[in-house]
């Protein structure tokens, strides 16, 4: 007999406390949500409920790109931002005295919000530009609006803010993109890093006043892995950043789990010596590299694991292979102290519902903490 | 070109990473404006054509990218087709260019099905016998290639250029 709440079971693990089950806790969006017929899924709130997990809501309230961070973003002074919507396609940007930079997004049916096809930053005059967007730019705490949708979101699980990403993910996920991005440091090593050095100011502005909602957990969405970036490069731009933060987090009582749903194996030892009290999104193979088990025995008992199993699999295995796929990942995971079952990053668009109650039903039969099956 | 092959390996081997690569593929790139007028000039052929892009809905190019820098190092004339191409781009261009081999690449579970439509479209157009269809992407498998009939599959950028270079011997056979 389960007899704690979603939220209390997700609270407990979060602070090293014991809960009665597992939780069981996908990511799940509206990338999933939109594939669903099922009318009795209008939120993410009515789908946990209706595929009993336990939720842990993202980006509550809201995703500011490109700090990814949530909370809203003002420009100050003479920066103004606008963003033009022209049939599937929209236009973002910022307009300043030194000149504009702008980003393309495109939509489609699933994708609402776009993607981008043009990014802000194309090359070292952009850079300059952004800089003096940056300069002028502020934060406004969304805090009342976090409190509103925990307030929601009630016992059936917990809302979590997203924390900014490190200054290189900015420039890699959202401003400049993978191939410039690498050039551009090549090409103006001393440009590139005062702009880094000017996010991560702006970040720690953003961590203030994401730390003081009421929150056990922040997350960043760092997607840093060497899927797309090497371990030279996690050395010498994210980890003293990340660690930076999670000392920030700390000093506020608060959990820092770095969202990190890529390939992970060949950056563990950095991962197990970083300050950071847990990863999320950890996704075994093949869009990741790391299964929660080996993941465990490097990083030790201390730092929590949310993720182990891979979206794709979830998608295309039928109701028996995820039940043993599940089963599998618990044994592998006794006694399971500091784990949170989930999804390692999005649930797919059009993954069988039947499967997703596959492994509700597996963590109800075999996830009594502490496990032992 | 033979340093692609090194860099193609060591990638593979995971000993360099994505950003190591682009480095590479950059000064290769630098290399090539300067050599290509004089290896057009003494008449040394391209090692065939390849026109690649990612499938309809697809936004992913990182990998594509890669593929296509792979392939430029080992000497073929690529046309990237970018992404989110349109299944009649793909068969405009392999027509256009008279094409020795055609790249699909995909990440999405939801956008790798497009593959198998190309590949109709390109029967359909009545060009599928002239050119090779080469697959990949994170979620793409040697079986699903078989299931839409491609003809190759590979996993990642180094095997990619390997593949292509297998294809164009078969053809000069
Ligand atoms: C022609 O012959 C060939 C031969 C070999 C070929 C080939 C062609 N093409 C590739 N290969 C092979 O060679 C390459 C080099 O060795 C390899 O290429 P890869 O592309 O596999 O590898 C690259 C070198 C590096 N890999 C990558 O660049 C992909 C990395 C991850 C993190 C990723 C990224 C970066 C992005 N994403 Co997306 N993304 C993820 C990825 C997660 C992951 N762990 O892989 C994946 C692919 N994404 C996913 C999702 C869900 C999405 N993404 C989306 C968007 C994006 C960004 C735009 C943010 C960004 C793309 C930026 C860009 N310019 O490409 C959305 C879709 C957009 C769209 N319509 O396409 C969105 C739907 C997110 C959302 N909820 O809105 C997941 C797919 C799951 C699924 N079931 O399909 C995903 C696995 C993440 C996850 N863990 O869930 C081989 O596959």
């Amino acid at each position: 007999m389960k007899n704690m709440t979603s939220r209390e079971r997700l609270t407990a693990v979060l602070n090293g406390e014991k809960p009665d089950y597992l939780p069981w806790s996908p990511l799940v969006d509206y990338y999933f949500l939109s594939s669903w017929d099922s009318k009795k899924a209008a939120s993410i709130i009515d789908a946990s409920q209706e595929l009993e997990f336990d939720l842990m809501e993202r980006h509550v309230p809201t995703y500011s790109e490109p700090f990814g961070a949530s909370l809203e973003l003002v420009c100050t002074n003479d920066v103004k931002y606008e963003s033009v919507r022209e049939e599937d396609k929209i236009f973002n940007r910022y307009i300043t005295p030194k000149g504009t930079v702008e980003e393309k997004r495109v939509t489609t049916e699933k994708i609402k919000y776009g993607f981008i096809k043009k990014h802000y930053i194309e090359d070292i005059e952009d850079l300059r530009i952004y800089k003096y967007v940056l300069e002028n730019l502020e934060f406004k705490s969304m805090k009342e609006e976090f409190k509103k949708k925990d307030k929601e979101i009630g016992e059936a699980g917990i809302a979590v803010p997203s924390a900014p990403l490190t200054p290189i993910q900015q420039f890699l996920q959202f401003l400049i993109g993978l191939e410039k991005t690498v050039y551009m440091l090549m090409d103006h090593p001393e440009e590139m890093q005062e702009v880094l050095d000017l996010i991560h100011e702006k970040n720690k502005e953003c961590y203030e006043i994401i730390l003081d909602y009421p929150s056990d957990v922040v997350i960043p969405y760092e997607d840093t892995s060497t899927t797309v970036l090497s371990p030279n490069m996690y050395e010498n731009y994210c980890m003293d950043y990340i660690d930076e933060y999670a000392e920030l987090a700390l000093a506020k009582d608060t959990k820092y789990i770095t969202h990190m749903c890529g390939k992970l194996s060949k950056l563990i030892d950095q991962l197990a010596a970083g300050k950071m009290d847990g990863i999320d999104s950890m996704c075994p193979p093949t869009s990741g590299d790391l299964w929660p088990y080996d993941a465990r025995e490097e990083l030790g008992d201390k730092k929590i694991i949310i993720g182990g199993i891979e979206p794709a699999s979830l998608q295309k295995l039928s109701v028996d292979e995820v039940k043993d796929y599940v089963m599998d990942l618990l044994k592998k995971m006794q006694p399971g102290y500091n784990f949170i079952l989930s999804t390692g990053d999005a649930t797919p668009h059009g993954t069988p519902i039947k499967n997703l109650w596959a492994v509700a039903e597996i963590r109800d039969k075999y996830g009594k903490f502490p496990l032992n099956i | 070109m033979a340093g692609m092959k090194v860099i193609g390996e060591k990638f593979k081997n995971d000993k360099i990473f994505v950003p190591g690569v682009l480095v590479a593929a950059r000064a290769m790139n630098t290399g090539m404006e300067i050599l290509k007028p004089k290896l057009i000039e003494s008449g040394v052929q391209s090692a065939g054509k390849v026109v690649i892009g990612a499938v309809e809905s697809d936004l992913h190019d990182v990998g594509k990218n890669l593929v296509a820098m792979m392939l430029e190092g080992a000497g073929f004339e690529v046309y990237d087709l970018g992404t989110d191409v349109p299944t009649e781009e793909f068969v405009k261009k392999a027509k256009e260019i008279d094409a020795d081999i055609v790249g699909l690449s995909a990440l999405l579970t939801t956008t790798m099905n497009e593959m198998g439509t190309i590949i109709e479209a390109l029967e359909k157009a009545g060009i599928r016998d002239k050119v090779s269809v080469m697959v990949g992407g994170a979620p793409i498998t040697e079986d699903f290639a078989q299931e839409i009939s491609a003809d190759f599959y590979a996993k990642d950028a180094a095997e990619a250029s390997n593949v292509a270079k297998d294809i164009k011997k078969k053809i000069a056979s």
